[in-house]
């Protein structure tokens, strides 16, 4: 989901997460209206990820990525299980025990991307998640959704402004302006100008 | 709430009352203090009540008879009062009985006449509120010759229980409020320090009942560790207390209440103390996850 700021991206993703509430209309998440059903019970299925971390600062990349699924009260066994395989993913296993302070930008991120896969969501909404990273980092996020999709069939919404992170992905591009769905092109890339083109 | 959930949650509330160590120590420092106030106000009210209820016992009047009225005649009159319980006739020799080991039996008898003293009646009151009344019913009795009392004494003790009584209500309540905005206070600290904790809950599906038990638990620890510690002054300084209390006044001996009851009383209160603050802490938490 492409725009530049000010164009409706986030708020998107907040009715869709259910942070907002349309004042009209519907909102299907998953062919399901979303004014049925409570936001937490909602979002259980989803992944939420921001350009700022949030990550806890006195515990460790392993404990942060556990807390998304220990504070759903999954075993601990379980949370154990799946953190090791998500530090894999993200490539975080060597430092798992690194607090977020001893950690690259890059790095918190793919913490906090961690904890938001953990609990095997269907839906990640990533707002702006390699808006602080470079472009190596920006590639290794690319790599873990893309496999994280690929893995669990998972449907990655990310919204950005960046022309060459979209131009990377080469997916569904859907191009908001003024709040407002100006095209829809899948396999599409963006130019400079903000045009899509068909692959 | 399964059993991972309360495990994780006891987790996260010992490791925020580490993190706030200071806002907690206060936090237990002033409910303990308002539950020691609570609990010593209960006992002493509980206590006063014994009081009250003797002092009440005590209050009796007597009754003389006008020369030629016989003390059997005004007894049932008396006794048909609506203020009055029950009504002894008191025999004049049982008063001579009773100077006789203070004064000596020959020098009554050389100082007083034989029918020194004629019968009496004591009166016990219903309610020691209404002796004023009742003592002027009586006196408008014809027959009555002279009514003694105590003159108000056992009366205004009875007022000044009264009185603390309400006093120690008003006091405790006061401190009620207190300890519930000292704990809300330490819970909208613990809210405010996790924030990050709170949206990261939110963004992963935690109900708002979710996010509220972290808190509730927190603020009901805190009030279970504050009442132990106020159960344990109790449990150490009750027994001191009520021998001090005996050892001046023995007569009290029966009448004083064991601080086991304020005890149970207060470990239950410092919890409820705790949650509420607690929970009116964490209507902010929830207040986003309410969508």
């Amino acid at each position: 989901m492409v725009g530049a700021s000010g164009m409706g991206k986030t708020t998107l993703l907040k009715l869709l997460y259910k942070e907002e509430v349309p004042d009209k209309g519907k909102v299907l998440v998953g062919g399901m209206d979303t004014s049925n059903i409570h936001g937490s019970r909602l979002r259980r299925s989803m992944g939420i990820i921001f350009q700022s971390f949030r990550l806890l600062e006195k515990k460790t990349a392993f404990e942060n990525i556990a807390y998304g699924a220990e504070v759903l009260a999954t075993p601990p066994k379980e949370v154990r299980k799946r953190t090791k395989e998500i530090l894999d993913l993200v490539g975080l296993a060597d430092k798992s025990h690194r607090l977020p302070g001893q950690l690259s930008g890059g790095e918190q991120q793919r913490v906090a991307i961690g904890r938001a896969l953990i609990n095997e969501p269907k839906l990640i909404i990533a707002d702006e998640p390699t808006g602080d990273l470079d472009p190596e980092n920006t590639d290794r996020v690319l790599n873990i959704f893309d496999r994280f999709h690929q893995e669990h069939k998972a449907t990655v919404l990310f919204a950005t402004h960046a022309v060459d992170v979209v131009n990377r992905l080469g997916r569904r591009v859907i191009r908001l302006q003024q709040g407002n769905v100006i095209s829809d092109a899948t396999g599409g890339y963006w130019s400079e100008q903000g045009e899509e083109t068909k692959e | 709430m399964n059993m991972w959930a309360i495990f994780y949650r006891l987790r996260e509330a010992r490791e925020g009352i580490a993190r706030n160590t200071w806002a907690s120590i206060a936090t237990v420092v002033l409910l303990t203090l308002t539950l020691l106030m609570f609990g010593g106000f209960l006992w002493l009210n509980a206590n006063l009540a014994q009081v009250a209820s003797l002092l009440e016992r005590q209050v009796q009047i007597r009754i003389f008879p006008a020369e030629g009225t016989p003390a059997t005649t005004l007894a049932p009159l008396i006794e048909s009062l609506s203020g009055i319980r029950s009504v002894e006739i008191l025999a004049g020799e049982s008063a001579y009985e009773r100077l006789a080991p203070v004064f000596g039996r020959e020098t009554l008898m050389n100082a007083l006449p034989a029918d020194a003293f004629s019968d009496s009646l004591s009166a016990e009151l219903q309610d020691p509120d209404q002796a004023d009344e009742t003592v002027s019913q009586i006196r408008t009795l014809e027959g009555v010759g002279d009514v003694v009392w105590g003159q108000g004494f056992a009366q205004i003790l009875y007022k000044i229980s009264n009185g603390i009584q309400r006093g120690g209500i008003i006091f405790i309540i006061g401190f009620f409020i207190a300890a519930v905005l000292m704990s809300l206070t330490a819970m909208q600290l613990a809210v405010l320090n996790r924030e990050v904790e709170i949206q990261i809950q939110h963004w992963v599906g935690v109900g708002p009942w979710g996010i509220r038990a972290q808190f509730l638990i927190e603020a009901f620890l805190l009030g279970l560790f504050s009442s132990i510690l106020a159960g344990a002054v109790f449990l150490y300084l009750g027994e001191v207390i009520q021998g001090i209390i005996i050892a001046l006044m023995p007569f009290m001996s029966s009448q004083l209440s064991s601080p086991m009851m304020v005890i149970g009383i207060v470990l239950v209160t410092g919890p409820v103390l705790g949650l509420l603050g607690g929970g009116l802490a964490s209507q902010r938490a929830i207040a986003k996850s309410n969508k």
